[in-house]
């Protein structure tokens, strides 16, 4: 990108471009959310089109990211995979919507999307995996150790969650309750990856996008609880702040996360140059 | 050590104080790096060291050690007549050489006649022996110095005088090998490690490979785009600093001569601390933490010993103890 700034002004520019973005989309969704100021269809089309947008900006980010390291390079890996996994969410964003969109009451029950949404927490999992790799190179043993610790935490939260819900009855099927006792255990598998990631990065630009990944599970932890809790269905029925607060931290997350990302790639792309060279 | 003077030829006798002031002069105009020797008939032998036409040092040579002259005294001693003078342009990597061998006092001389193959077994006690030595090898018409400081790395530096020129090269233990069957003079000049011409030419080698490594874990972390702008970055500020130090993704090009080991420790942590000032907004104070003290266990331990006496412990990014108590702990 030429603007003919000089690299910090340019990255800092940058930087407070997208952060007003994001507030400016975040007002949007929260009047449409609340205001309704349209027809009911025109509403749900927008708000589902920002969602939407919110997930291809967290996608884009981690993608630009993904092109500014070279082949040899051992990043390229995580953010590959981080990517990948990011733009399934975005596919599963789109599916959503469009059954937000044609079916009757917008009522999406557990299928396609679904499928994108979980199939991406492998592809955010091997990110993590390789982030680890390269911070502690551990052995193979040490690694197979930290994986399987992992699946077993993944596996047991599950069950755990499952059981829960199972016994509360809150989803109507099998597959439904399975597929809900999925979301809050990934989420919470990812989020210790992520506070752990964090830790060790202790503000370095390299470590923003797991602190946009940890602000991002525990929205999608929240989202998930309210609704096995069945707090969300309630709270739409009434038409309370709570789903619409849900609602929106959801999608905030999104951005979060895309900001994360971004400033990543804007430190790889503008950070350690002279001052007088433009980028 | 007086051995080298023997063979710095003579170009001009019998001159006037003038005269070598004229010299002198000439040699700062025309950048000369090497050495410049003044004998007197009261057999009185003072050598000049010259970098990029600055004199560094004054030495006045005796049997077995070499005295430094204050630069107060230099024109006190210089302004006599009757010297005979001598020139020898060395680079500045032999320079440096020379400085040790002419610094480092000497406190044992071994003198022996050893075959190659008896040479090759020596040259392993010698790269292992707790005290560093200069080691002169006579080979027909070849006259050869190593320095033996190291006693980790495979490298050593020669010095070779072959037809009255002096050639420095990076040599290997496995030198012997090439040299000619029979039994050659070997002269083995002990010293001692402590003196600070051999620990600014241990620090000097140590510096190398822990930026070699400083490098290979940042561009790890966060890329080769990133880690060659570093690297600017720091042989720019270098340079800015006056130090002809080339910072590269394989570790430091050193091609600063040190005059002292105060200031050369002073440079490499000064260096250093740009390093992490630069990599702890990338990586974070933990982690950058984490590459010194990895880079550091990962070195030999008499490398690791000397970084961390006269750099880690400058500024403050874990001292020996610390060091060591944090190797068992993991990230």
């Amino acid at each position: 990108m030429r603007l003919g700034w000089e690299a910090q002004n340019a990255s800092r520019r940058l930087m407070w471009l997208a952060i007003i973005t994001d507030i400016g989309l975040i007002i949007a969704y929260s009047v449409i959310y609340f205001q309704e100021p349209f027809a009911p269809f025109t509403n749900t089309l927008l708000a589902d089109i920002l969602t939407v947008t919110a997930a291809v900006c967290s996608a884009l980010a981690a993608s630009l990211v993904w092109s500014m390291y070279e082949k040899t390079d051992a990043p390229r890996r995580i953010w590959g995979f981080f990517a990948f996994g990011l733009w399934l969410w975005v596919v599963g964003e789109i599916t959503w919507s469009y059954g937000n969109l044609t079916l009757p009451n917008g009522e999406v029950p557990i299928g396609i999307p679904d499928a994108f949404w979980i199939i991406a927490y492998y592809f955010l999992g091997q990110a993590l995996i390789s982030q680890y790799k390269i911070l502690v190179h551990p052995t193979q043993s040490e690694l197979t150790s930290w994986v399987a610790r992992s699946v077993l935490f993944l596996c047991l939260s599950f069950v755990l969650i499952f059981s829960t819900l199972r016994w509360l009855d809150i989803s109507s099927s099998l597959v439904d309750t399975l597929v809900n006792a999925f979301y809050p255990a990934g989420d919470l598998t990812l989020a210790l990856a992520a506070i752990w990631l964090t830790r060790n990065f202790q503000g370095g630009a390299l470590g923003r996008p797991w602190i946009g990944l940890l602000v991002f599970t525990f929205s999608d932890l929240m989202y998930a609880w309210l609704q096995l809790s069945g707090a969300y269905a309630w709270s739409l029925d009434q038409g309370n702040l709570v789903s619409g607060i849900s609602d929106i931290v959801y999608f905030s997350a999104y951005l979060v996360l895309s900001i994360g990302s971004f400033s990543q790639w804007l430190f790889l792309k503008y950070s350690l140059r002279s001052p007088s060279k433009a980028p | 050590m007086p051995i080298f003077s023997s063979f710095i030829p003579e170009t001009h006798s019998n001159v006037s104080p003038g005269f070598v002031d004229i010299l002198i002069r000439t040699q700062r105009e025309e950048l000369f790096t090497g050495l410049m020797q003044l004998r007197y008939p009261s057999n009185e032998n003072l050598i000049f060291t010259f970098v990029d036409g600055v004199e560094q040092k004054l030495y006045r040579s005796h049997e077995h050690a070499t005295e430094i002259i204050p630069r107060a005294a230099w024109s006190q001693l210089v302004s006599r007549s009757e010297a005979s003078v001598g020139l020898l342009s060395l680079s500045l990597e032999a320079l440096r050489l020379m400085r040790v061998a002419l610094e480092a006092p000497v406190a044992h001389v071994d003198q022996l006649r050893l075959r190659p193959q008896e040479m090759l077994e020596n040259i392993n006690r010698w790269a292992s022996d707790q005290n560093p030595s200069t080691v002169q090898v006579k080979t027909d018409n070849v006259n050869r110095w190593y320095l033996f400081a190291d006693r980790s790395s495979s490298i050593l530096e020669e010095i070779s005088l072959r037809n009255d020129k002096f050639q420095f090269s990076i040599s290997d233990p496995l030198f012997a090998q090439l040299f000619p069957e029979g039994e050659h003079e070997v002269v083995r000049y002990i010293s001692s490690r402590e003196h600070a011409a051999w620990q600014e030419y241990e620090l000097r080698l140590a510096f190398n490979p822990l930026m070699h490594m400083l490098m290979q874990r940042f561009s790890e972390l966060a890329g080769r785009v990133l880690t060659e702008r570093l690297c600017e970055q720091l042989s720019i500020w270098a340079r800015e600093g006056g130090w002809n130090i080339v910072i590269s993704s394989n570790g430091a090009v050193n091609r600063q001569y040190f005059d002292t080991l105060e200031v050369a420790a002073n440079a490499y942590t000064d260096i250093l601390r740009r390093f992490q000032t630069e990599v702890v907004p990338a990586v974070g104070t933990r982690l950058a933490e984490n590459m010194f003290r990895e880079s550091l266990m990962k070195l030999p331990p008499n490398f690791r010993d000397i970084l961390n006496r006269y750099t880690y412990m400058q500024f403050g990014l874990g001292s020996a103890p610390l060091i060591i108590q944090k190797e068992n702990t993991k990230l």
